[in-house]
Order: structure tokens, then C-alpha cells, then sequence
């Protein structure tokens, strides 16, 4: 059995009430609206932790994640009357915050190449020597890098940053429907061709 | 991600969800995920440069409030209309128009429930104290100059969630303390309120062997259900494997007050009556105050304990039953059910609130209607349903949720803030179990013997006692997970009880809809050292006064003695005869 599930499901009542999450966003929105900028903290500690995971996975470098998600709290505070929640959520506005960081990064490190060569700096930049960690599956590290970078920032954000459609699409500009049938479209070719890649990939290994 | 949600996702998609290809190839893709550990150091370097630049702003805000504040309107009530639908505005640029900042800035805790009712609630009272303290305070300066310091602004209730790491075992031997049975009420002052706290340790098994129908009114339908004069447990989840060899248990702080202004306030009431000075190392345990108007809430706050509860003001409400003695008396008609808010309804009016009195949610899980004593299934069942009492408020819990795992009191209830709803008005009429959240941690030895777990579920959970009967039901107990459960021990008799939250396996009871049974889960505490504990009946053992007459003193289940001759016997081991457990 799983004993570290957390969930509880009893005869517990429960509705679609918004979550603790969600509650202490908002409170934390209203306050800031009414000039108590302490409060942003709680924005931070809600946050913190997905923007450095959504940096890592794609830098996979320790201290370059953790320089950029400094300036993404630092900016975002500095900028959060750029914040207008109805064109979207704040946790959309933050990663959009990031990921432009991100993008300024790779260009400042790799002035004249096409920024989409380089989104995830692994494969060829002088940081590659630095990195900390790689996927934790060499076979699907290879898997991955054989999908267009669309496809894989699509990838990465569905199934490792756990962003919903709409907030991918608000993280990227792109539509919200043409993102689904992208991703539905990805898995289906995944399926016909991961087997024989993975498999292709093991015998080498051996 | 589990496999539940991916099979959620390939359906969403379109996709076969049963692919067992498909699943297998995304959940590789899952488990690819690159491991990230985030340095705390990193973490809260960074927490602590934004909260320096957010105070400093904040300052930066205050003081020009302040220059300005002469010239500013009163424009309250329209930031506290505003909603987050609209652009913000920059941190510097909100410094101008508002007299409510001006007056926020005065008072140095923040984000606490306090600081929000002395805002919200307490305006006039504030001015009043404000004179009398200043008064005070000019008077016992003259006195003793230097005497009264308003800088300090320690934060006593505090909001937020915080855990020092202690040593291995710094709770003590926990196979020797006393367990106490519940704890001190949380919140509960002089307000009143009924208690419908999931915190049900108080009862006696006897008294909660069933469900019976709320309150005293007529016309309830008890006998439609049969009555069991006790229960069995049978265990019909998956295997238990993998019990941690150690358990980290978290013991909450009790709030501490040193020479600050809180105390010393005290120091300046002295009006004739009494010489309050001459009292020494002076704290204060707790205080209330009230709203004295239509509708209105009092509060109390208890400083000792480290909690807030808010109440209804009695005399401004109104009292279905009030100047009736046992029965219902028809000064107000009685409720039905579908007077009663819906739980959409009920959770709306709960968040308002919180959101209104800026009760910090750090540390608390989403809230849901919770009826531990669920009146519903007598009403389903009763005949007369006109007849049946309803009871007028709805219950929204709160439940603690300390990283990840939900806290749970001893009889598988989830503990934590209460928020009552009154049908009548759609207000809040109570909120209790509001508390602060800092804890200790020390780690202890871990039971891993599942079978011993087990052996404890199915005699109904810790510190459970069974009854011999012959009308007995079986509860069905399910696959449990791990969670928290409060447990109050004391190591001192003198002293009020301690609060520990211990990692628990809590068992979820399938049929509890089916039968009378008032708890929905059962609860075992992981940590070894609580379950060989000599002393779980109650307060620490005292040698007792020699009875005149040798005949067996009957014990109640919760430890104490009582009068009642015809007590069941406990079938666990005979618990010692003690004195009632001291409670806070």
C-alpha cells in the first residue's frame, strides 16, 4: 500500500470550494491591491518552489535556476502593478515572468543564435559543463531531444510543471484548445514511436 | 502525479485511459523528471531580502501616509470593496488616500487576527483604551519613568507556521507521561458557544456508542435505529507495509509572553479597588470584548494558550428558546431542512468571513462542511419529520494540514478551526480552534510491526474501549493513510496538558453510514513509545485515598471515577484508578 498517500476519502461533505491555496492567493492579491506589500511574501511562499522547479528543468543548473528565480521574485515584486488579474491568473503572470528572464539569459549568453535552439541550455552551452543533474532517464532524455522544442516545453509543462492548458497557454500566448490538440497529438506519436526509440536506445546502452 | 490523475490526463486527451503502453510510456516520462532539491539556505535568504524590501516599502508607505494623513479622505470602505478584478496599482503609489492604512501602520503586529479585529471591530473601543492606557501610562511614568514601552511589537499570535528542529526524544519518554484525555478548548471563552468541536475526546464512549438526534426537541426518532450496546472492527484494506523506523513528532508552542506590553498593561490598571502592581511576573492569560449591537460577536482571546475563539453576543441575538425550559417553545418557528444553507452557501459565508477578519489560513487545509454527530441519518430515517430537531447552524472545518498530512483528533475526527453558520441570520456565529502554529519537532521510534497496528484498529484505535454486548455491529475499516493525530499528554500535574501531533495511520470506516457509530475513521498513532504508554486512561497516577468499603470503584472510559454502577468493563488492560486529567 501507499502510506505516503495523503488523500482522505471518507463521508467527509466536500464541495468545489476554492482551495487553501487559491484563498490565501487571493487574500494575499487583495492586500497588495491595498498597498500592504508585506503580504507578498505569502505569494513567494506559494511560488517559490514551482519557479525554481520550472527553471531547473530546463537549465538544469543549480545556481543559474536559483539566480533566476531570485529576479523573477524580485522583478515580479518590483512589476506587480504590471499585474492585471483580468487577463489572467498570477501564477501565469509569474511563470511568464520567468520565462522571459530565461530567455534574456540564453540570449545574453548566446547572443546570435535563434533562441529556440538553446531553450533548454543543456544541450550545447558552456553551462552544459556545470550541470548538476540530468533526466533521470538517459532513454528518455534521448526520446525527448528527438521532439521539436515546442513539443517539449508542451511536455515538460503538462506533465512535470503540472500546468493546467489554460495556464500553459497563458505562460506561452498560445491558444488554450490548439495546446490540447498539440499535446493529444505529441502522446499519439509518442506512442507509435517511443518503443522502438527506447528500444533502440537499451540495446545500445548494452 | 499518480495514476489516477494520468489516467484523468489520457482521457482527456481522448485517449484510451486503460492503455496500460500508453500509461506505462508517459509515467517514464514522469519518472525522468530530474530530481530537485532546493537549498532551504537558497529559500530563505531569498524570503528574507523580499520581506526586507516589502517592509521597507511598507515603511516607506506609512510615513508619507502619515504626512499626509490630514489631507486624506476616508476612503475605507471603497478599498475594502475593491476586488483583485482590476490592475494594481505600485507598491509606492499606494501611499496616497487611505486613512485605514494610516491607521494600520500604527499598530505593529501584522497579519494577525487581532490587528483585523482591533481594525474591524474594535475602532470605538480602541479609542477608549487608546485614552485610558495613554492615561495609564502618563500616570506610571510619573511613577517610574521607562516603565511603559509601546515599542515592542513582538507578535503573540502570531499567524504564521514555523518548526524548530530539537533532538532525538526531547519530548520525553513518552511511554511514561500521562495521555490526557482532550485538551484545553480552543477558543472556547466567555462567549459561550456550543462546543461542536471535532475535539470529542471529552465524551465517553458510553455517551457516543450512537448517533442520537441533536437536542432536546421533540419528536426525535431515535428507536427507528437499533441501538448496538457495542461494535467490532475488522480490517478489510490492503497490507500494511513499510512503517518508518522513526516518527518525527511536532509539539506545538504555547505562545510566551515576556516583559513586553502586553504584561505591563496590566500594571497601569489600578484604579482603587485593587493595587494590580503589587502582583508580580504578571501575564496576561486572556481577554475578551464584545460588539455591542444587533447581531454582534464577542472574542476571546486567550494569550496562554495561544488561541482566538469569537462567539455570538448572546444578548443580541436571537434566542429560539429562549425562557422555555426542556422543550422547544415556538418563539421562533422552527427550522426545516431546507432552511439550513447549502454547503456551497456555507463555505461562501465561512471564506467571507475569514477573508473579512483576516484570519490567517497558514497551515490549515480547504475547509468543508463537517458534521461529526451527522443528525442526518436519524433525520432520513425518522417518521416525523416536522417533528425532528434540526439543528440552526452548519458546521465548516478548517482542518489543520501540516505539510501535507491532515491532523486528525483521537476519535478519527479532522481537528481544527470551526466556523459555524446560524441558518436563521446566514452569519457566522461561531468560529473556534483558531490557533498559532508554532511547533517543535524531535524524532521518535517508530512501531513497524503492522500486525500490532493492526491489532489496534481493530479494538477501534488508540485508547479505544470496547464494550461486551451482544448487539454488537462491525465497522469495516479500509485502507488507512498516514495523517496526524492531536494528543494531549502531561508530565506534570501541576501544569497544563502538552500538545503533541503525532504521525498516525488513520483508518477510514466504510459502513459508518449504515450504522450509529458517531466516529468515521480510526486512528493509531505511529510512534512506539505512545503505544506501550502505561498511563492512557488519564491523568498521571496518584496513590488514592483507602476506600471505606472494598468493592470495585467503577472507572469510567475516560479514566475517571465515576458513580455510575453499572459501567461497562473495559476489555483493554485494567486502566489505573486516577484523579481526573489536569486540563489547561
Amino acid at each position: 500500500m501507499l502510506l505516503d498517500a495523503v488523500t482522505y476519502n471518507s463521508s467527509i461533505k466536500t464541495s468545489e470550494a476554492p482551495s487553501v491555496s487559491e484563498l490565501k492567493e487571493r487574500e494575499a492579491l487583495r492586500a497588495l491591491q491595498n498597498g500592504d506589500t508585506e503580504k507578498f511574501v505569502i505569494l513567494y511562499d506559494l511560488y517559490m518552489e514551482k519557479i525554481y522547479r520550472y527553471l531547473f528543468f530546463r537549465l538544469h543548473h543549480k545556481e543559474l535556476a536559483e539566480d533566476l528565480t531570485s529576479q523573477t521574485f524580485l522583478q515580479a515584486y518590483s512589476k506587480i502593478h504590471q499585474y492585471d488579474s483580468t487577463k489572467g491568473a498570477f501564477g501565469a503572470w509569474l511563470y511568464r515572468v520567468a520565462r522571459n528572464l530565461m530567455i534574456d539569459e540564453i540570449r545574453r549568453k548566446k547572443p546570435t543564435d535563434n533562441i529556440d535552439q538553446h531553450f533548454d541550455l543543456k544541450d550545447d552551452t558552456n553551462i552544459e559543463t556545470e550541470t548538476d543533474r540530468t533526466l533521470n532517464s538517459e532513454a528518455v532524455q534521448k526520446l525527448m531531444e528527438t521532439l521539436p522544442l515546442d513539443a517539449r516545453e508542451l511536455l515538460t509543462l503538462r506533465l512535470w510543471d503540472e500546468l493546467s492548458y489554460a495556464e500553459i497557454a497563458a505562460v506561452t500566448g498560445k491558444n488554450e484548445g490548439a495546446l490540447k490538440m498539440q499535446f493529444s497529438r505529441l502522446v499519439k506519436k509518442l506512442q507509435e514511436t517511443a518503443p522502438a526509440i527506447l528500444l533502440a536506445l537499451l540495446i545500445i546502452n548494452i | 502525479m499518480n495514476t489516477q490523475e494520468l489516467q484523468q490526463l489520457i482521457m482527456e486527451l481522448g485517449l484510451d485511459p486503460n492503455d496500460q503502453q500508453l500509461q506505462k510510456l508517459l509515467m517514464q516520462i514522469l519518472e525522468s523528471k530530474p530530481q530537485v532539491e532546493i537549498s532551504q539556505g537558497f529559500k530563505e535568504q531569498l524570503r528574507t531580502q523580499l520581506v526586507q524590501q516589502t517592509t521597507v516599502a511598507k515603511a516607506g508607505a506609512t510615513n508619507s501616509l502619515s504626512r499626509h494623513a490630514e489631507q486624506t479622505t476616508n476612503s475605507s470602505s471603497r478599498h475594502a470593496e475593491q476586488t483583485t478584478n482590476s490592475s494594481f496599482r505600485h507598491a509606492e503609489q499606494t501611499t496616497n488616500s487611505s486613512s485605514r492604512h494610516a491607521e494600520r501602520s500604527e499598530a505593529s503586529p501584522k497579519n494577525n487576527l487581532l490587528t483585523n479585529l482591533m481594525q474591524k471591530i474594535m475602532i470605538p473601543a480602541l479609542v477608549a483604551v487608546v485614552v485610558l492606557v495613554a492615561g495609564g501610562a502618563w500616570y506610571a511614568n510619573q511613577q517610574n519613568p521607562g516603565l511603559i514601552d509601546f515599542g515592542g511589537g513582538d507578535e503573540i499570535l502570531s499567524g504564521k507556521y514555523s518548526v524548530d528542529q530539537l533532538d532525538a526524544g526531547s519530548f520525553g519518554d513518552l511511554s511514561k507521561v500521562a495521555i490526557v484525555s482532550g485538551g484545553p478548548a480552543t477558543g472556547m471563552g466567555s462567549g459561550g458557544g456550543t462546543n461542536l468541536t471535532s475535539d470529542a475526546q471529552k465524551a465517553t464512549e458510553s455517551e457516543r456508542m450512537a448517533i442520537a438526534p441533536v437536542g432536546s426537541g421533540g419528536g426525535s426518532d431515535a428507536s427507528i435505529l437499533p441501538y448496538p450496546d457495542g461494535y467490532n472492527f475488522m480490517y478489510e484494506g490492503e497490507e500494511i507495509s513499510g512503517l518508518a523506523e522513526t516518527q518525527d513528532v511536532l509539539k506545538r508552542q504555547k505562545p510566551e509572553q515576556s516583559e513586553s506590553v502586553v504584561s505591563r498593561i496590566i500594571r497601569i490598571f489600578s484604579f482603587g479597588l485593587v493595587d494590580l502592581t503589587k502582583f508580580t511576573n504578571t501575564r496576561i492569560q486572556s481577554f475578551a470584548f464584545m460588539e455591542d449591537k444587533d447581531l454582534g460577536l464577542s472574542v476571546n482571546i486567550d494569550l496562554h494558550q495561544g488561541n482566538i475563539g469569537i462567539y455570538q453576543n448572546w444578548e443580541k441575538w436571537p434566542q429560539p428558546q429562549y425562557g422555555c425550559e426542556g422543550s422547544y417553545c415556538g418563539a421562533l418557528p422552527r427550522i426545516t431542512e431546507s432552511d439550513l444553507p447549502s454547503d456551497e452557501e456555507a463555505l461562501r459565508i465561512a471564506n467571507q468571513f475569514v477573508s473579512d477578519y483576516g484570519i490567517s489560513l497558514e497551515g490549515y487545509g480547504a475547509p468543508m462542511v463537517y458534521e461529526p454527530h451527522n443528525w442526518r441519518i436519524a433525520y432520513e430515517r425518522a417518521e416525523d419529520k416536522a417533528g425532528f430537531y434540526i439543528p440552526e447552524t452548519v458546521n465548516v472545518i478548517y482542518p489543520i494540514e501540516i505539510e501535507g498530512q491532515r491532523v486528525f483528533d483521537e476519535n478519527g475526527h479532522p481537528t481544527g478551526m470551526n466556523i459555524n453558520i446560524d441558518a436563521r441570520t446566514r452569519r457566522v456565529s461561531t468560529m473556534y480552534g483558531l490557533e498559532t502554529k508554532q511547533f517543535q519537532r524531535s524524532a521518535y521510534q517508530g512501531e513497524t510491526d503492522a500486525n500490532r497496528i493492526l491489532g489496534i484498529a481493530n479494538r477501534g484505535g488508540y485508547r479505544n474501549q470496547l464494550w461486551e454486548g451482544t448487539n454488537r455491529q462491525t465497522l469495516i475499516l479500509e485502507t488507512p493513510t498516514v495523517q496526524l493525530v492531536r494528543i494531549w499528554y502531561s508530565n506534570d500535574p501541576t501544569r497544563m496538558g502538552e500538545e503533541l501531533y503525532v504521525p498516525a495511520l488513520v483508518f477510514p470506516i466504510r459502513n459508518v453510514e449504515q450504522t450509529n457509530y458517531w466516529r468515521k475513521s480510526v486512528v493509531v498513532p505511529l510512534v512506539k513509545e505512545l503505544l506501550d504508554n502505561e498511563n492512557q486512561g488519564g491523568g498521571p497516577v496518584y496513590p488514592m485515598p483507602m476506600p471505606v468499603d472494598d468493592g470495585p470503584m467503577p472507572v469510567e472510559p475516560d479514566g475517571g471515577i465515576g458513580d455510575t454502577p453499572d459501567a461497562p468493563q473495559s476489555t483493554e488492560p485494567s486502566a489505573p484508578i486516577t484523579l481526573p486529567a489536569p486540563r489547561g
